[in-house]
């Protein structure tokens, strides 16, 4: 178990740090200078020196990613060199808008995406799978945006229960955030939902081939009390890998929803720091993001080490 | 036994053509949505090159917003007077070349690194497997919005981008199959035979594995048509004035009073798309491996 | 206790099980013994009501009075792990690997009875004792993968007799275990057979194991009964040309009590192989592989006879039947 959080702990390690390093060397050194980029061509040269000795791109490379780096552990990740707001500032008032639709998006596609999922395995060759498999097929191939549009065109619009843009803090009116907050999370969760409903449906159609099912039906279990029972833990394991996966594709959609719904939340602020090419900017929120990821990515991989049994033993074998 | 009078005599090319329409039968649906989905696609791409109802860009400012089955304008026009049917024809078109040109790079890099890892020694593939894991965790979006910042948006960072992203993807669906080709007795025997690895790989595992990579590519196309579009929706894709059905889609939702039915065309547009070919990979993988019932990278 | 009489079992309508009739004794042990797709554990299956969708099952299947193919599938649930257990091949693959031990074994009990908590727990403990394991209560909270093949085997045993039922059927029960520890799981079964009065129904490619821990026999080929009867009676006087074949093939089988001698040691192979599902010959189904086949043999199936409890599906047997 020790052996095996360890070397969680190292693959974390090492891939933000790789990480970090790609994103560093690719802004800093690739396709012109970041003052360039910023203030456009035809600035004067006596701008962009004082830009560059502003952000401190006189430095060597490595004294810059080092400060980079310090930076992020210190909270202080630089500020916008165009709006002037300073970026960790700006990253946590604008946490709560984006932690609701990610969390809330959480919280709906994991229940019903383990109950559809399910659901279809356990009834894999009569109809009635054949709908949520239908449904998950489209579900996976209409991007959120376009059915968080579709869901402001028909609730926002034509019947106006729900507002079609902007964000109310849980802690200011509560009912106001809950309804501002109802399309976001469903548009995001759809794709969600329906990728992760998948997974669920071949691996737990995978362990219902399983003999241990056969031996708990032998007990005296029906088809759906084994699948329950015994199933789902076990198919479990391998979804849990998946679910690690997921995030990644939680916040790239919660990037996308919150620009259709005008929430003002992180997904918002890199989308417009990339459109004004404020690459300071994108570079700290982007990795900030990634750690983030790969952080989630650290606890899954040792809750895995928890749900089986077999991994727990590797190290003192017994019997 | 049947005793006729008239024995009816079918010629040879009848009774193949028999057999042929008996196997078409069996073949599952999903093959036949999804291929004609992907057909319609491609076609409509392709024609565009040489032919769409009305130039590229022709604003018509006198007819903006028309609504569908105006004459002359089989499903109207946007707010800038363009043609949706052009508009639609020339989005296929730029997803066509961004899916086939990023699915392309991303698969043969991933395959190779995939092949390359389960090659290599024991010790290092569980650190490299780990690796490419980690990198799958990563949000295509996120690739594509740091290279939008520094190197502008467009067409050439967002196929960059769905690159960086998918190339893990192939990676990692590779590396299983190919290491369980490699453990096959038949292989070790080629290695007593003085074979070398990349020998084997090229030969024998790359063979093997093909089907698998048939139905990863459909599958990644779908996926990269879906970036491509979102990225195009956040103006960090394509630019103006090539036509996109994300940036379309766009344009239409500061309409949704006044036309609301416009975002309906290129969503419609997108959601078939990536669904004909995501049925098409599934269709292809009934096909060509009917045993396995495994999700790819779990 | 158990009969089977005219039993059918369809898929996708090629007759692929048809069994005359077969019958167990109360506290008797009955050896179906038959090459790999012979058919014996679909029989089995069809028994326990577990039968993939989509076959079509008829004829009757009385257990303990009660037809059992009229039982739904919530009704044959609740007889099944109650008053029949079943053991299966593999253990290590038949027990969930990420539940404990103690939750695997009592888990009949809880379906079936009302029985909870420490009561539960120390049934369990009793049980992993009649099965021979050494140190029960340690038992409850390990995992299957910490313990041995023939542990796991017992423990699966163990939880198979859990509600006491009356019938234990093992199909191949170790056929997947080391050689040194078969002979252990063998003789458990025999003596829980014995101790419990518990009819048994034991499933096997292996006539020698048979001999040893059955009464009784019935060979099955092809999804038919070819022969059946006293174990001793058919093993020496064998009449069903399959039966002759398949004894040729593990010769050294003494009587008395010497497990060792049972292995089989195949010398001499049946050439061929059990026909698919479907592709039977006309006639009987052994006639292609059979050293003595006449021409009656291939037209017409041949029906049964019973000569004194001794019965067979041949119109050619070996020595002491008619022709």
């Amino acid at each position: 178990m020790l052996k095996h959080t360890l070397r969680s702990l190292f693959t974390l390690i090492f891939t933000a740090l790789v990480g970090s390093v790609v994103v560093f060397v690719l802004l800093r050194q690739l396709g012109g200078d970041i003052v360039t980029v910023f203030l456009g061509r035809d600035a004067a040269p006596i701008d962009v020196s004082y830009m560059r000795e502003e952000l401190g791109l006189n430095q060597p490379l490595i004294v810059q990613y080092l400060d980079w780096i310090r930076g992020i552990f210190t909270g202080d990740l630089g500020k916008s060199y165009g709006m002037g707001y300073d970026i960790s500032d700006e990253l946590m008032r604008r946490l709560g808008p984006t932690l609701t639709l990610t969390i809330g998006g959480l919280l709906v596609s994991v229940p019903l995406s383990l109950a559809l999922g399910t659901y279809s395995a356990i009834n894999a060759k009569k109809v009635r799978s054949s709908f949520v498999d239908v449904f998950t097929q489209i579900g996976i191939a209409v991007p959120a945006f376009w059915g968080g549009l579709f869901l402001v065109l028909i609730f926002g619009v034509r019947l106006g229960w729900f507002p079609t843009s902007g964000y109310v803090s849980f802690f200011d009116d509560p009912i106001q955030a809950f309804r501002s907050a109802i399309l976001p999370i469903c548009a995001l969760s759809l794709g969600v939902t329906s990728v992760f409903a998948r997974y669920v449906r071949t691996a737990m159609l995978d362990v219902m081939n399983e003999d241990f099912i056969r031996s708990a039906m032998a007990r005296g279990r029906t088809r759906r009390s084994a699948a329950l029972i015994h199933g789902v833990r076990n198919a479990s394991i391998p979804l849990v890998t998946v679910a690690a996966l997921q995030f990644g594709q939680l916040i790239a959609g919660a990037v996308v929803v919150e620009n259709v719904f005008v929430l003002p939340g992180i997904g918002r602020l890199i989308v417009t720091a990339t459109l004004g090419r404020e690459v300071v900017v994108v570079q700290s929120l982007a990795l900030v993001i990634m750690l983030i990821i790969l952080v989630l990515n650290f606890f899954v991989d040792i809750a895995y080490g928890f749900l089986d049994p077999r991994i727990r033993d590797k190290e003192s074998a017994n019997a | 036994m049947p005793n006729s009078m008239e024995t009816t005599q079918t010629t040879p090319s009848q009774q193949n053509g028999r057999r042929l329409w008996n196997r078409l039968r069996r073949l599952p649906l999903t093959l036949y949505i999804g291929g004609g989905l992907v057909s319609l696609f491609v076609l409509v791409a392709f024609v565009s090159f040489f032919w769409t109802p009305y130039p590229p860009n022709s604003l018509n400012l006198q007819n903006r917003l028309a609504p569908p089955g105006t004459p002359g304008f089989l499903l109207g026009t946007d707010r800038a007077g363009r043609d949706v049917v052009s508009e639609l024809m020339l989005g296929a078109r730029n997803s066509l070349y961004v899916s086939v040109v990023s699915t392309i790079v991303a698969m043969s890099v991933g395959a190779f690194i995939g092949l390359a890892i389960a090659g290599s020694k024991q010790r290092i593939q569980g650190p490299l497997t780990r690796f490419v894991d980690a990198g799958l965790a990563l949000p295509g979006i996120l690739t594509a919005l740091v290279l939008a910042s520094k190197f502008g948006p467009g067409n050439t960072t967002a196929t960059l981008a769905i690159i960086t992203w998918q190339i893990p993807v192939a990676a990692r669906v590779t590396i299983g199959p190919a290491r369980q080709i490699l453990a096959l007795d038949y292989v070790e025997a080629a290695y007593s035979y003085g074979r070398s690895k990349s020998y084997v790989l090229k030969r024998h595992v790359l063979p093997n594995i093909g089907p698998l990579l048939i139905v990863l590519g459909s599958v990644m196309f779908a996926a990269a048509i879906l970036i491509e579009a979102a990225l195009a929706y956040l103006s960090v894709g394509v630019q103006p004035p090539t036509s996109s059905w994300g940036r379309f889609l766009n344009e239409t939702q500061s309409l949704l009073e006044a036309a609301p039915y416009l975002m309906f065309f290129p969503g419609f547009s997108i959601v078939l798309t990536a669904l004909g070919f995501n049925l098409l990979g599934d269709g292809l993988r009934t096909v060509l491996d009917p045993q396995q019932s495994r999700s790819g990278l779990a | 206790m158990l009969e089977i009489r005219d039993l059918r079992v369809s898929i996708e309508g090629r007759e692929i099980i048809h069994i005359d009739h077969l019958n167990l004794q109360s506290g008797s042990r009955l050896g179906l013994v038959g090459e790999s797709g012979s058919g014996k554990t679909m029989t089995v299956k069809a028994i326990a009501g577990l039968l993939p969708d989509g076959t079509k099952i008829s004829g009757s299947v009385k257990f303990d009075g009660q037809d059992l193919l009229s039982l739904s599938d919530r009704e044959f649930a609740k007889v099944r792990g109650n008053k029949i257990g079943f053991v299966f091949q593999d253990p290590a693959r038949s027990l969930n690997p990420m539940m404990r031990i103690g939750k695997q074994v009592s888990e009949a009990i809880r379906i079936h009875t009302d029985l909870k908590g420490s009561a539960v727990t120390e049934k369990v403990i009793d049980l992993l004792g009649q099965v021979q394991l050494p140190d029960p209560a340690s038992l409850l909270r390990r995992y299957p993968h910490q313990l041995s093949g023939g542990q796991q085997q017992r423990v699966m045993i163990a939880a198979a007799i859990a509600t006491d039922p009356d019938l234990l059927i093992a199909d191949e029960p170790t056929t997947a275990l080391d050689v040194t520890v078969q002979e252990e799981i063998l003789r458990l079964l025999i003596s829980l057979s014995e101790k419990r009065k518990m009819s048994l129904l034991f499933v096997s490619h292996d006539l020698g194991v048979i001999r040893f821990v059955c009464d009784q026999v019935a060979v099955i080929y092809g999804g038919n009964i070819v022969e059946s009867g006293l174990v001793e009676e058919v093993v020496s006087n064998p009449l069903h040309r399959y039966t002759s074949a398949l004894l040729a093939a593990n010769p050294g089988m003494p009587k008395d009590n010497n497990f060792s001698a049972f292995m089989g040691k195949r010398l001499q192979t049946i050439t061929g192989s059990v026909p698919a599902v479907g592709k039977f010959p006309s006639g009987c189904r052994f006639r292609n592989r059979c050293q003595h086949v006449t021409d009656e043999c291939s037209s017409i199936p041949p029906t049964v006879t019973t000569e004194s409890n001794h019965q067979y599906l041949c119109w050619n047997p070996s020595s002491g039947g008619a022709s």
